[in-house]
C-alpha cells in the first residue's frame, strides 16, 4: 500500500482542483492507500463546514469532512489560515487541522507520491 | 525520510501568489526534520522571474533564508528564455541557464516533482 | 518511470519533459484532455473530464481511465506535476 499527499493550492467552486483531488484521494482510500493533504493558499477554504449553495446538492467541504471521515489526514497552512480571516481554523469541518509548513514537509517525508493541484 | 525535491516554477510572476509562496514552501521543505534538499526551476512563463529588472524585495527574504540554510540552485530553461526573446544579459545574477535536456535529468533525479 | 500529469496551462513544458522521458506515461485530467499529446509517451486521459468536455472522439489514441485506474497509476509511478 503507498502514501499519497496532496498539495492543494485552489479554493472551492472556482476551479475544479479541489474535485479531481477528492476524486483521486478517494479512490485511493477505498483501494486502502494512506492519504494526506496539505492545504495551501485558498486551498485551506475546502474544508469549510459553512459553505452553502443551494445549487449543489453536495458542496465541496462536505467531500472533504468525507475523506477525513475515511481515514485522510488533512493539515492546512496557519499562515494561510489566518490570512485569510479564518483564525484557528474555527468554521473547519472537525478532524481538519491547522499546522504549517513543517507539517507539510512531514507528510512529503513519508510520502510514496506527491500529486499537486 | 530526506528526499530530493524539484521545485518548477511555471507561472508568470506577480500575476499570482503563488511564485513567492512557492519559495516559502522551499524554506519549509528544507528546514523541516527531514532536511529536504531542493532545486528551483523556472520555466515557461515563470522564466520572467529572472529578469534583472523583475521586482525581488518580496522573495528576497525567502532567498536570503534559503541561501543561510543550503545552497540551493536557481535555473532557468534556456528554451524558454529563447522563446521570449530573454537574452542571457537579461539575467539576474543568481539564476544558471540550462537546456530542457538538463530538466529532464532533474526530473529523473529527484524524488518528487512540484509544481508552482 | 515517470508519470506526467498534465493540466492545459502547464502542457506545453509538461509535454516537452514527457517527450525527453523513454518511459514517459502522460494523463490529461481536466482541460488537459483538449490537448494533443501524441508523441509524448503513453498517452492517457481521465474518463470523467473526457465525457464532461464531450470530446471522447478527439483524444487520439489516449486510453480511457476512471480515477481507480489513475490511482494505480500514481502508485506505480514517480508523479511529475504539471497540473
Amino acid at each position: 500500500m503507498a502514501n499519497i499527499n496532496f498539495l492543494l493550492t485552489e479554493g472551492p467552486f472556482q476551479t475544479e482542483k479541489w474535485a479531481t483531488a477528492a476524486k483521486i484521494a478517494g479512490a485511493a482510500l477505498k483501494k486502502g492507500h494512506s492519504v494526506s493533504f496539505f492545504c495551501y493558499l485558498d486551498g485551506i477554504y475546502n474544508g469549510l463546514s459553512t459553505q452553502k449553495f443551494a445549487d449543489w446538492e453536495k458542496v465541496p467541504g462536505d467531500y472533504y469532512k468525507e475523506l477525513v471521515e475515511a481515514g485522510a489526514k488533512i493539515v492546512c497552512c496557519g499562515i494561510c489560515v489566518n490570512a485569510r480571516g479564518q483564525q484557528d481554523g474555527q468554521f473547519f469541518y472537525e478532524g481538519i487541522k491547522v499546522g504549517g509548513i513543517p507539517d507539510w514537509a512531514a507528510f512529503v517525508g513519508e510520502a510514496d507520491r506527491v500529486v499537486t493541484l | 525520510m530526506e528526499k530530493k525535491i524539484l521545485f518548477l516554477f511555471i507561472r508568470a510572476p506577480f500575476g499570482s501568489i503563488q511564485y513567492t509562496e512557492g519559495l516559502r514552501a522551499v524554506v519549509g521543505m528544507m528546514s523541516g526534520l527531514d532536511e529536504h534538499k531542493v532545486t528551483c526551476v523556472y520555466l515557461g512563463e515563470g522564466a520572467y522571474y529572472a529578469l534583472k529588472g523583475s521586482d525581488k524585495a518580496e522573495s528576497a527574504g525567502y532567498v536570503k533564508t534559503i541561501a543561510d540554510i543550503s545552497e540551493t540552485d536557481y535555473l532557468v530553461v534556456k528554451e524558454s528564455l529563447d522563446e521570449r526573446g530573454i537574452s542571457e544579459d537579461e539575467l539576474d545574477d543568481m539564476f544558471k541557464v540550462v537546456a530542457r535536456d538538463e530538466v529532464a535529468k532533474l526530473i529523473a533525479d529527484n524524488d518528487i516533482v512540484f509544481d508552482f | 518511470m515517470a508519470l506526467y500529469l498534465i493540466n492545459l496551462p502547464f502542457a506545453k513544458e509538461g509535454l516537452e519533459m514527457a517527450k525527453r522521458d523513454s518511459e514517459a506515461k502522460v494523463v490529461l485530467i481536466e482541460d488537459g484532455v483538449y490537448v494533443d499529446a501524441s508523441g509524448a509517451g503513453e498517452v492517457y486521459a481521465v474518463k470523467e473530464d473526457v465525457e464532461k468536455r464531450g470530446v471522447g472522439s478527439r483524444v487520439g489514441d489516449a486510453r480511457i481511465i476512471d480515477y481507480d485506474e489513475l490511482v494505480d497509476l500514481i502508485v506505480d509511478n514517480k508523479v511529475v506535476n504539471f497540473a
